[in-house]
């Protein structure tokens, strides 16, 4: 059996959203400072690791591929 | 619906496998970067970072042997054969400005496989009367023999190199300042040093045979505390045949400052223990050891001169009368 129409909920006004403005320092450490940490530190531990054991394993599989491709 | 699936699997791991291999690929060419990169990473890192690593020697090394540690406890020497080295003359210093500027001579001379330049500002020397600029083109070569404290030896596996670094460079600096070169003869574990305190530590370095080498050194790794008093002035006919040196913790070249104190002393200059005084705030190197890095390294024209007129005494080979006094 087929449920009766059921009237459509009054529309609320939408809440009055407002968003934290976004200052430039903010811009900056997010999408600027961030990144560069991020990236940078695992730039970093390759060279550390590359430095400090040239013998390992890690340094020994980076070697043959960029002598496969090298 | 198996195309589909397929084609939402390969989505999937697009999505996710891209900036893995991403960060992998950032990693590998660091790694590449440092292995290929080696020599100098490993230097910043000792230099600047303060790191205990081995700097490996450059492929064109000079074929300096260096021989392989002895373990602590056997008393074996380990000598260091010398490259034979020209005496160098010291040339006349052209005119230089008498505010200290900062210097850094690269050029290896007391050693050929030393090519560190000093990682401490050396300031120029100043210019000197006529009478001294003569005493300072006359060339001198001191042979020294130094002795190791075990706890640095412990401490540094690189020890033998880093005792090579330190007296190059102390010897660039006394070129300079005076026209002494310092010619290493041989670097040996110091035989367990049981003393604690300065006068024990310079009286068993005076007991110590000289050998080939006019005057021995023993590296200590104790912080500085100040220049052991002698008891009665140097004699005027004979300069010490023996000196200890202490650290400078935390510089980049923790010896080099005790170095060339201790070689001062030696060689007749008074230390100087006055804070206040003006030549100890300049950072000459007969005053504070323990100066920080950031000041240049020079000697006050009253210690020069002085060295300047002892530079060409014998040594003492045989225990003295005088009785070092700690300080």
């Amino acid at each position: 059996m087929a449920q009766p129409a059921r009237p459509a909920p009054p529309k609320q006004p939408p809440p009055d959203v407002v968003e934290a403005p976004t200052t430039r320092l903010a811009w900056i450490l997010g999408w600027v400072v961030s990144p560069l940490l991020f990236f940078g530190g695992i730039f970093l531990g390759g060279v550390y690791v590359g430095a400090n054991h040239p013998d390992g394993w890690i340094a020994s599989v980076v070697l043959l591929f960029t002598g496969l491709f090298g | 619906m198996a195309s589909s699936r397929i084609k939402s699997l390969t989505k999937l791991a697009l999505l996710l496998g891209a900036p893995i291999a991403l960060l992998l690929a950032l990693f590998g060419s660091g790694v590449h970067c440092g292995h290929a990169n080696r020599a100098a990473i490993l230097g910043f890192e000792r230099d600047w970072l303060g790191m205990d690593v081995v700097v490996p020697e450059p492929p064109a090394a000079t074929p300096t042997p260096t021989p392989t540690p002895t373990p602590a406890p056997t008393p074996t020497p380990v000598a260091v054969s010398p490259t034979p080295t020209p005496v160098v003359s010291p040339t006349p210093t052209p005119v230089v400005s008498p505010t200290p500027t900062p210097v850094v001579d690269p050029a290896p001379v007391a050693l050929g496989s030393v090519r560190d330049p000093i990682p401490l500002t050396i300031a120029s020397p100043a210019l000197l009367p006529a009478d001294l600029q003569a005493r300072l083109a006359e060339p001198v070569r001191v042979r020294v023999t130094v002795l190791v404290d075990p706890e640095l030896v412990d401490r540094r596996p690189d020890w033998i190199a880093y005792t090579q670094r330190h007296v190059a460079w102390a010897s660039q600096v006394l070129e300079a300042q005076i026209g002494v070169h310092l010619e290493l003869r041989g670097v040996l574990v110091w035989p367990a040093p049981q003393h604690t305190n300065l006068t024990s530590l310079v009286a068993d370095l005076q007991q110590r045979p000289r050998d080939t080498a006019d005057l021995i050194l023993g590296l200590s790794s104790r912080g500085f505390a100040g220049a052991p008093i002698l008891s009665s002035e140097l004699p005027a006919d004979h300069n010490l045949g023996h000196a200890l040196v202490q650290a400078s913790p935390g510089s980049r070249a923790p010896h080099l400052r005790g170095i060339l104190h201790a070689v001062g002393q030696a060689l007749g200059a008074f230390a100087l223990r006055d804070p206040a005084s003006e030549p100890w705030r300049a950072g000459s190197f007969m005053g504070d050891v323990l100066a920080p890095d950031t000041l240049a390294i020079t000697l006050d024209d009253d210690s020069r001169k002085r060295l300047l007129e002892r530079k060409s005494l014998p040594f003492a080979a045989a225990p003295q009368d005088l009785e070092p006094q700690e300080h």
